[in-house]
C-alpha cells in the first residue's frame, strides 16, 4: 500500500504553524522567564503591596510611678500615676469599598466617632480617595466601640460582599490619668496627634518633655492581609516594638494629695490669685510633693493652651518663677551673720554681734537709703532670737550693715551665694529660673547698678534678690539637715522594662548619706537659727498660725511687693511660709507660697496679705496631715491650742523659753 | 510505634496550631487589664479615699505611728511558732 503523500503545500503551512507555535511558546516562556527570574522582585512587591500593608506598631511609652517607700515600715507596690490605656484607630481603605456603600458606612461610623458636625463634610470625604488605601477615620476608640464596630461590620461586610478589611484599626496607647489634676503641672502630657515622620507622641512640658528621650521607645512593624478571608486581621509582627523607660518619681501621691486640697483651701480663703507649695526631704533634696492651684488637667490640655490665661496654670510656677523672697530670708542673713563671727573669732577679731546683744532697732536710718527702714511696729531693742520673732527688718538690716562694713560686699554676697542662690539646680524639670543675687559692679539691663550702697540692707529682709522655689526649699535644707547644701531632684531612678521580665536600671539617685554633698554651715549656728525660727510660730511670733498641733516645727513667714513693669506694687503682694518639721530629724521642709492674696485686714487675726496669715495655716495643715501618713509620733504631746484637752502648757516644749524672751522683750521694750 | 509516633505529632499540630488564639487571647486579655487597672486606680486615688477617710464610718481608722508597727521577719516568725 502506498503512503499517502503530503501535498508540499500542506506541509509548508504545517511547518508555519509549528513555527510560529514555537515562536509564541518560546515568547511565552521568555516572558514567563523575564516575569519571575528578571522581574519577579518587582511583581512580588507588586502583589504583595495589593494583599498586604506594612503598618506600625506602637511602643509603650514610659510610665510615671509615685514613691511609696516613703511610708516606713509599710509594704511598697508600684503606683502609676499615669497609666497608658489601649485605644484604638479606625482606618478604611476607600480603594475597596464600592461607592454604593459609602454614604451607609459614613453614617454608621459617624455615630461612633465624639467630633462636631462642622467635622462630618470632611468624614465623609474621606471614602472619595478611591485611589488611597488608608485613610485615618476616627482616632482614640475604646474598647466597647471597637467591639460594636466590629460586629456590625462583620455582618454589614459579608452581606455586601466588600473585603473584610477595608476597615480596620491600628491599636495605641492613650495618656491616661488616674488621679485626674494630681501633679498636673510637673507631669503634663503628650498631644492627641502625633509627629508626621516618626510617628513618636509629642510632649507638652514637665516630666514628659525633660525625660521625653528615655520615655520614648521605637515603633514596631506589623504585616496585615488584605483579603475576604481576613476580616481586620490582626497580622504577623515583623518587628517587635521598643517600649520606652519608666521614672519613679521622689513624690509621694497621697501627700501630693493632701499640699494639693490645703493649698488650694488656702488660696481661695486667701481670695489669691494662686500659689504653690514644694516639699523637699532635707537630707536627700528628694521632692516630696510640688502642687500648684489652679490646677492642670493634662487630660484636657487643649483648654489651656488655647487660653492666653489659662496657659500661665500649665507652667510650674516653683521652678519657672523667681521672686522675692521678703522676710523668709532673715535666718539666712543671721546665719551669715554668725559665720561672720565664727571667722572673725578665728582670726583673733572681735565678733560682729552677740547673739543675746541688746540691739537698738528703734531707728532705720541706713546710709544709701532715701526713707527710713521700719519695722511692723517699733522695737527699741532685740536680740538676735526675737528679731527672728518680730521679723524685724532693722535688727538684720544693721547685722548686713556690720557684715559689709567688716567683711566687705563681695564676702556678703558669696555667702549669700553658698546658700545656692543665682544658680539653677537643675531639677529635672524644663524651664528652671535662674534666680539672680546682685553682683557688685553689674548693671542692670535698665543700665541701673544693681549692686549700690543700700543694697545690702535690702538683701538681709529679703528684697533686691531673686529666687525660685527650689532654691528657697534647698536653702531652708541646709538648716534642717546639719548645715548641707543638697542637690534637688524628682527623680529616684528610670528603668527599661523588657518582656520577658528583666529590668535595666538606667539612672538611680541614691542619695541617702547626706555628707556627699557640700558642707554650708556648722551646727552650732544652725542651733542657734533654728532656735529663733523655733519662736516665730509660738506665742508673740509673727506666724502663730504655722504652729503644728503635737509637733514642733521651725520656720518663717515672708511678704515682699511683686514687680509689676518694673516697679513694686503696694497692691499686690507674693507671700510665703517655709518651715520644717519636727525639730529633731526633720522629715520635710515645706514651702507654701502664696501669689497676690487679696489686700484685706482679717478681724483678730491680721493682714490678710502676709505670709504669717494666709501662707502659714497651709503649712500647718499639711505639715500637721503630712507627719500623721508618715506615721511619726508627736514629739511635742502637750503644745496644742488652746481649748485642746491635750493641751498642758507647762509641759509643752516651747513654754520655758517663750517666756525668758518675753520677760526680756518688757524689760527692754516697755520700760 | 509508628502509630504512637503520629498520635504524638498530631498533638504537637494541635498545640502549634491554637497558639495563635492563646496569644490573642492573652493580649486582649492584658488590654483589658490595663483598662480595668486604670479604673481601679480612679477609684482608688488619693482624693478619693481622703474623702472617705471623713466619711463616719471610717471614723475609727487612725494612721499607725511608725514606733508603734512591729516588723516581724519570715524567719522570726517561724522562731515565733517554733516556740509557742
Amino acid at each position: 500500500m502506498k503512503t499517502p503523500t503530503i501535498p508540499s503545500s500542506i506541509r509548508n503551512r504545517i511547518f508555519t504553524i509549528a513555527l510560529i507555535m514555537s515562536v509564541m511558546f518560546s515568547a511565552l516562556i521568555i516572558k514567563f522567564f523575564t516575569i519571575q527570574i528578571i522581574e519577579g522582585e518587582k511583581w512580588s512587591q507588586k502583589a504583595k503591596n495589593l494583599h498586604e500593608i506594612v503598618i506600625k506598631e506602637p511602643f509603650r511609652r514610659g510610665s510615671f510611678y509615685s514613691n511609696t517607700s516613703l511610708y516606713r515600715r509599710h509594704p511598697e507596690s508600684p503606683q502609676p500615676l499615669v497609666i497608658d490605656v489601649p485605644v484604638f484607630h479606625l482606618y478604611i481603605d476607600p480603594a475597596s469599598i464600592p461607592e454604593r456603600c459609602h454614604d451607609d458606612i459614613a453614617k454608621e461610623l459617624w455615630s461612633f466617632a465624639s467630633l462636631p458636625l462642622s467635622s462630618r463634610e470632611h468624614f465623609d470625604k474621606q471614602f472619595t480617595y478611591s485611589r488611597s488605601r488608608s485613610r485615618k477615620l476616627i482616632v482614640e476608640l475604646d474598647k466597647e466601640s471597637h467591639d460594636a464596630i466590629v460586629t456590625w461590620w462583620r455582618g454589614y461586610s459579608r452581606a455586601n460582599k466588600i473585603a473584610g478589611n477595608a476597615i480596620y484599626f491600628i491599636n495605641d496607647y492613650q495618656r491616661s490619668y488616674p488621679f485626674g489634676s494630681l501633679l498636673g503641672q510637673a507631669l503634663h502630657t503628650i498631644r492627641d496627634t502625633k509627629e508626621e515622620v516618626t510617628k513618636q507622641g509629642l510632649p507638652t512640658g514637665g516630666l514628659e518633655l525633660y525625660f521625653n528621650e528615655q520615655l520614648t521607645g521605637t515603633l514596631g512593624k506589623r504585616r496585615i492581609i488584605r483579603s475576604l478571608r481576613n476580616p481586620i486581621a490582626k497580622g504577623e509582627l515583623l518587628v517587635a516594638p521598643h517600649n520606652g523607660a519608666d521614672i519613679y518619681l521622689t513624690i509621694n501621691h497621697y501627700i501630693q494629695s493632701i499640699v494639693e486640697e490645703e493649698l488650694a483651701h488656702a488660696i481661695t480663703t486667701a481670695k489669691a490669685v494662686g500659689g504653690w507649695a514644694v516639699m523637699m526631704e532635707p537630707a536627700t533634696g528628694e521632692i516630696m510633693a510640688l502642687a500648684q492651684y489652679p490646677f492642670f488637667d493634662p487630660m484636657n490640655y487643649h483648654e489651656y493652651f488655647n487660653d492666653k490665661d489659662l496657659v500661665e496654670d500649665s507652667k510650674i510656677r516653683a521652678v519657672t518663677d523667681a521672686y522675692e523672697p521678703g522676710s523668709s530670708m532673715k535666718p539666712i542673713t543671721v546665719a551669715i551673720a554668725l559665720q561672720a563671727n565664727k571667722e572673725l573669732q578665728a582670726s583673733g577679731k572681735e565678733a560682729l554681734f552677740d547673739p543675746d546683744e541688746k540691739l537698738d532697732t528703734s531707728r532705720g536710718n541706713f546710709p544709701g537709703r532715701s526713707r527710713d527702714l521700719k519695722d511692723g511696729r517699733v522695737h527699741k531693742f532685740l536680740n538676735m532670737y526675737q528679731a527672728l520673732q518680730k521679723s524685724s527688718n532693722i535688727y538684720v538690716a544693721r547685722l548686713a550693715q556690720r557684715i559689709v562694713e567688716t567683711m566687705g560686699d563681695e564676702w556678703y554676697r558669696q555667702a549669700i551665694e553658698n546658700f545656692g542662690f543665682g544658680k539653677k539646680t537643675y531639677i529635672e524639670l524644663p524651664a528652671e529660673a535662674q534666680g539672680l543675687v546682685p553682683t557688685p559692679g553689674v548693671k542692670y539691663a535698665s543700665g541701673a547698678l544693681q549692686w549700690s550702697k543700700p543694697t545690702p540692707f535690702s538683701l538681709a529682709m529679703g528684697h533686691n534678690i531673686i529666687m525660685n522655689s527650689i532654691q528657697h526649699a534647698r536653702a531652708y535644707c541646709i538648716f534642717a539637715n546639719g548645715g548641707f547644701l543638697v542637690t534637688p531632684t524628682i527623680v529616684k531612678k528610670i528603668v527599661e522594662h523588657h518582656d520577658d521580665g528583666s529590668e535595666n536600671v538606667i539612672l538611680e539617685n541614691k542619695s541617702d548619706d547626706v555628707t556627699v554633698f557640700p558642707k554650708i554651715l556648722d551646727e552650732d549656728i544652725i542651733e542657734k537659727v533654728i532656735k529663733g525660727m523655733k519662736y516665730v510660730t509660738k506665742m508673740g511670733g509673727t506666724a502663730r498660725r504655722a504652729d503644728i498641733s503635737g509637733y514642733t516645727e521651725a520656720g518663717k513667714s515672708g511678704t515682699s511687693e511683686k514687680i509689676i513693669d518694673g516697679k513694686y506694687s503696694d497692691e499686690r503682694y507674693i507671700s510665703n511660709f517655709i518651715g520644717f518639721a519636727p525639730l529633731k530629724n526633720p522629715r520635710f521642709v515645706l514651702l507654701v507660697v502664696i501669689d497676690e492674696p487679696s489686700r484685706v485686714y482679717l478681724p483678730y487675726i491680721g493682714k490678710n496679705w502676709h505670709g504669717g496669715t494666709c501662707a502659714s495655716p497651709a503649712f500647718r495643715n499639711i505639715a500637721f496631715r503630712t507627719l500623721e501618713y508618715l506615721g511619726v509620733s508627736p514629739d511635742d504631746p502637750h503644745g496644742y491650742p488652746v481649748g485642746d484637752p491635750r493641751r498642758d502648757a507647762k509641759e509643752a516644749d516651747w513654754l520655758d523659753e517663750i517666756e525668758e524672751l518675753r520677760e526680756t522683750y518688757k524689760q527692754w521694750n516697755e520700760q | 510505634m509508628v502509630f504512637l509516633y503520629l498520635d504524638s505529632q498530631n498533638d504537637i499540630m494541635e498545640l502549634r496550631l491554637s497558639i495563635p488564639v492563646v496569644t490573642r487571647s492573652i493580649n486582649e486579655t492584658r488590654s483589658k487589664n490595663k483598662r480595668l487597672e486604670y479604673e481601679i486606680e480612679r477609684f482608688e486615688s488619693p482624693k478619693n479615699l481622703i474623702e472617705m477617710s471623713r466619711k463616719p464610718e471610717f471614723g475609727h481608722l487612725s494612721y499607725p505611728y511608725v514606733d508603734d508597727i512591729i516588723v516581724v521577719t519570715e524567719e522570726e516568725h517561724l522562731i515565733m511558732v517554733e516556740e509557742s
